[in-house]
């Protein structure tokens, strides 16, 4: 049977280290990172969506990383999760979650 | 000297939800002028306005024996505030006209969306988002969703949605329980504080 999905919003002004460690967290309750997007549903605020699919946390630690014009960089020992928009310090960037 | 009439109005109005006890309002204005003439013809006429106002809305828990936050028509407001001053002649003694006005519930989100209060009403409405936990947070908030996944009463699954305020899946507990742990960690201190101690989950091992 697939799994339920749930939904997490972060606030725009969050760096990379933050929001890695509130995605981290988020894994340990209610289970893997599935999908990162931006929503600007709820104006003013820009938020970062981040779906999480409740099946067992995975045993790594996810990494989010910045990828530069698009560009995914390659992380050694590691694969991509997924890839999405992510405000990221108020700007919106491409992020990479790798474990 | 003449002194022409100075009119101040001053209006609140408040929508309430319904619900008693459900939002406190208090708003006070005060309005005070001087004028200061002297007989010496060479000094001006000298004047002064004063304007005080003080607005205050509580919405408090929407039910106090838990840590449910009031929610949709109490937390949903727009205060406005229009103070105009008319020309007026000698002096620039013109009518003054303070409007205020406190919206709440629909009205406040149904206003035309251009407005920027209409916009400040959706900020106030807010939705619940998520940053890093400090470590100790995370592990209490941890341990209640370990909890709830190993809860089988589905009465007391659906006591502890209520009390968060969301909404069981009548097709399958573990849509309950996905919306209880997302919401476990959306939770603010004095929140996660109010559910460890709640009768369903107190309980919790440690």
């Amino acid at each position: 049977m697939p799994n339920l999905t749930a939904v997490r919003f972060s606030e725009d002004h969050l760096g990379l280290d933050p929001i890695t460690t509130t995605v981290q967290q988020g894994e340990s309750l209610v289970g893997p990172l599935l999908a990162i997007s931006s929503c600007e549903s709820f104006p003013p605020k820009r938020l970062t969506c981040f779906t999480h699919e409740q099946a067992n946390a995975p045993g790594q630690a996810i990494e989010l990383h910045l990828c530069p014009g698009g560009a995914i960089p390659t992380i050694p020992g590691k694969t991509v999760v997924c890839i999405g928009n992510c405000f990221v310090e108020a700007k919106l960037r491409i992020v990479a979650a790798f474990r | 000297m003449r002194l022409r009439t100075t009119t101040a109005l001053a209006g609140a109005f408040t929508v309430l939800c319904g619900c008693s006890n459900a939002l406190y309002f208090y708003e006070t204005e005060k309005i005070s002028m001087s004028l200061e003439g002297r007989p010496d013809s060479s000094q001006p006429v000298q004047g002064s306005l004063g304007l005080k106002q003080r607005v205050a809305v509580v919405a408090p828990p929407k039910d106090p024996d838990t840590m449910s936050r009031a929610r949709s028509d109490a937390v949903s407001m727009i205060s406005t505030f229009r103070f105009r001053k008319d020309k007026g002649g000698f002096a620039d003694l013109g009518p003054v006209t303070i409007q205020t006005a406190l919206v709440t519930g629909s009205a406040a989100t149904g206003l035309d969306r251009p407005k920027t209060q209409q916009v400040a009403a959706v900020q106030v409405t807010g939705v619940r988002t998520v940053g890093p936990d400090t470590p100790d947070i995370h592990a209490r908030k941890k341990r209640l969703t370990d909890c709830v996944i190993d809860i089988s009463d589905n009465t007391k699954l659906n006591a502890i949605a209520k009390k968060l305020g969301i909404t069981p899946n009548i097709d399958d507990p573990n849509g309950t329980k996905t919306g209880i742990k997302t919401r476990i960690g959306e939770l603010k201190l004095p929140e996660l504080e109010g559910l460890e101690k709640s009768d369903e989950l107190n309980s919790c091992p440690q």
